[in-house]
């Protein structure tokens, strides 16, 4: 098996062309249909994954500066830390960019969490190339001041203002609708993730949709006091469930789509991509252990949040752990990355 | 259960990992069945784990061996090995450095083995010589050494020698005689003492 961050960043490009396409940015790509679009998730994986792709990155950025009200900052803001400091600092310049091109001031917090880890951090292209952040830029070609600001170099941004708003016929953005149609957030992405996930408790609703357990448990209590939710038993442990079909139904769903942690694959695929090109190097030295000791610290951190980020990804095999800790570990990761890169692909359009 | 094969990655690993880590060089002194293993000098294909009775020091020519002492470095790279691999944390078991309590065989330092993993790890394996000593020292107390004993094919001058050596140590003569007995050195042993 070729192994490869390229690869795999270029498989979870075409996801995020497909994710931004279906959200409305101007990308020539199959919309998604059959899986829950994450804007805030596709966001801090365009600013993190989609910096391999100056098209797609620019596309996002017109996308913002139309349809800012769309994200939910503390959300977002969640997402991009938990992604890194280099993710923060994007986001924030990307935010940045898009209040100056809409000529408001859009998701404040997000530039304010920029601010705070900007400090010590390097100067550097924002856009990679083979992987590899480089810091020069060529001489004769304008940096744009805005993103300068922030210590990220590249050239004057040109958008097309050819951005609209999400279709909320396609199911694939029922987690837009699904807020459009619930002033609160927190129970309209409660409720998408039952419709679209399966039942679980609050712990668990509130680790898949990236919340806090409290709030979810305080608006699952709610919705159950005679609301689509249906509670088994008492205590914060305690199962909530919803009819599904009567509920897409009553939002005008025809065929549901799946549910998956978006920032939990991308996440996970971000930090394959960042480790890969070394665990290759390694892998390609004398000293096999230290490649095996990179497996299996990669392995630790992205199998289960890949396994656990959605009912379809549940079924793929662990990889051998023998094989991981032998010369064909990085081979053995890789083929689990491809497994699972298929089921997203099923489940895409 | 730890392999010749599989020992050499493990070995080769620790070496590798010390030397990463811009640790100072170590000389391990390996015993037990892996020196045996490791000198083809038995038949067994495995072992529980790699006994390091201490560590050699070689100053002007002359090697003394001292007790283990394990700086951080060097645990630190034995559990990232085990780690690595999935292995027990004492797949580099240090148990057997009881030995140096005792004295052992004279000249010892200087019939050891080397074997190079990198620049900061050496190990150095008893000789056959010095095995049959410690191994029939060994199986005075316990029986298990015994077949380790047999399929080592010693021979008359390197068994009567680690006999020798045992009733010096203040071995029982009853007791090294019987263990003789099991080996099928017997009449050697009633012949020489």
């Amino acid at each position: 098996m070729a192994v490869s961050s390229e690869t795999i960043s270029k498989g979870m490009l075409d996801i995020l062309w497909s994710q931004w396409s279906t959200l409305g940015a101007f990308l020539s790509a199959e919309e998604t249909t059959r899986s829950v679009v994450d804007p805030e998730a596709a966001l801090v994986a365009a600013c993190s994954i989609g910096r391999a792709d100056p098209r797609l990155f620019d596309e996002v950025l017109d996308w913002l500066r139309v349809n800012a009200d769309l994200i939910r900052p503390v959300r977002l803001n969640g997402m991009a830390r938990n992604m890194g400091r280099d993710t923060v600092r994007v986001l924030a310049a990307a935010v940045d960019y898009a209040s100056e091109a809409a000529g408001k001031v859009i998701l404040p917090s997000v530039v304010e969490r920029g601010r705070e880890v900007l400090h010590g951090m390097k100067k550097e292209n924002l856009f990679s190339q083979d992987g590899i952040y480089s810091n020069e830029f060529p001489a004769n070609r304008e940096l744009d001041p805005l993103f300068l600001k922030w210590g990220l170099m590249r050239g004057k941004v040109e958008v097309r203002h050819y951005s609209r708003m999400p279709d909320l016929n396609n199911p694939a953005n029922v987690m837009v609708s699904m807020r459009k149609h619930y002033s609160q957030t927190a129970k309209a992405d409660t409720l998408t993730y039952l419709m679209t996930g399966k039942a679980g408790n609050s712990y668990q609703i509130a680790r898949m949709i990236d919340y806090n357990q409290s709030t979810v448990y305080r608006a699952l209590v709610k919705m159950s006091n005679g609301g689509p939710v249906t509670r088994h038993g008492k205590g914060e442990s305690s199962p909530f469930w919803v009819d599904r079909q009567k509920l897409a139904t009553s939002v005008g769903i025809n065929k549901l789509p799946v549910f998956f942690n978006w920032a939990q694959i991308y996440g996970a695929y971000n930090a394959a991509i960042q480790a890969m090109d070394e665990i290759i190097a390694l892998s390609n030295g004398t000293r096999e252990v230290l490649a095996i000791e990179a497996v299996v610290n990669l392995a630790a951190r992205i199998i289960p949040a890949i396994r656990g980020a959605g009912v379809p990804l549940e079924q793929i095999s662990i990889p051998n752990p023998a094989t991981m800790r032998s010369s064909d570990g990085a081979s053995e990761l890789m083929s689990f990355l491809e497994t699972a890169m298929d089921i997203l692909n099923y489940h895409r359009a | 259960m730890i392999e010749y094969k599989k020992a050499e990655i493990y070995l080769k690993a620790l070496g590798d990992v010390l030397e990463v880590e811009e640790a100072e060089p170590v000389c391990l002194f390996v015993c037990g069945a892996m020196a045996l293993i490791m000198q083809g000098l038995i038949k067994r294909a495995a072992t529980r784990d790699i006994d390091c009775a201490g560590f050699v020091e070689e100053r002007n020519g002359e090697r003394k061996i001292n007790r283990p002492v394990l700086d951080r470095p060097l645990r630190d790279a034995i559990s990232r090995v085990a780690r690595a691999y999935s292995l027990p944390e004492t797949w580099l078991s240090f148990q057997s450095r009881m030995l140096l309590e005792d004295e052992l065989p004279e000249g010892l330092p200087e019939r050891l083995e080397v074997r190079e993993y990198g620049e900061k790890l050496t190990v150095m394996l008893a000789s056959k010589r010095d095995m049959v000593m410690l191994k029939l020292k060994a199986a005075i107390s316990r029986d298990k050494d015994i077949p380790d004993l047999i399929d080592m094919a010693t021979t008359e001058t390197e068994i009567l020698e680690a006999a020798r050596w045992c009733i010096e140590q203040g071995a029982d003569k009853d007791e090294v005689s019987r263990v003789m007995e099991v080996l099928g050195h017997g009449s050697i042993f009633r012949n020489n003492f």
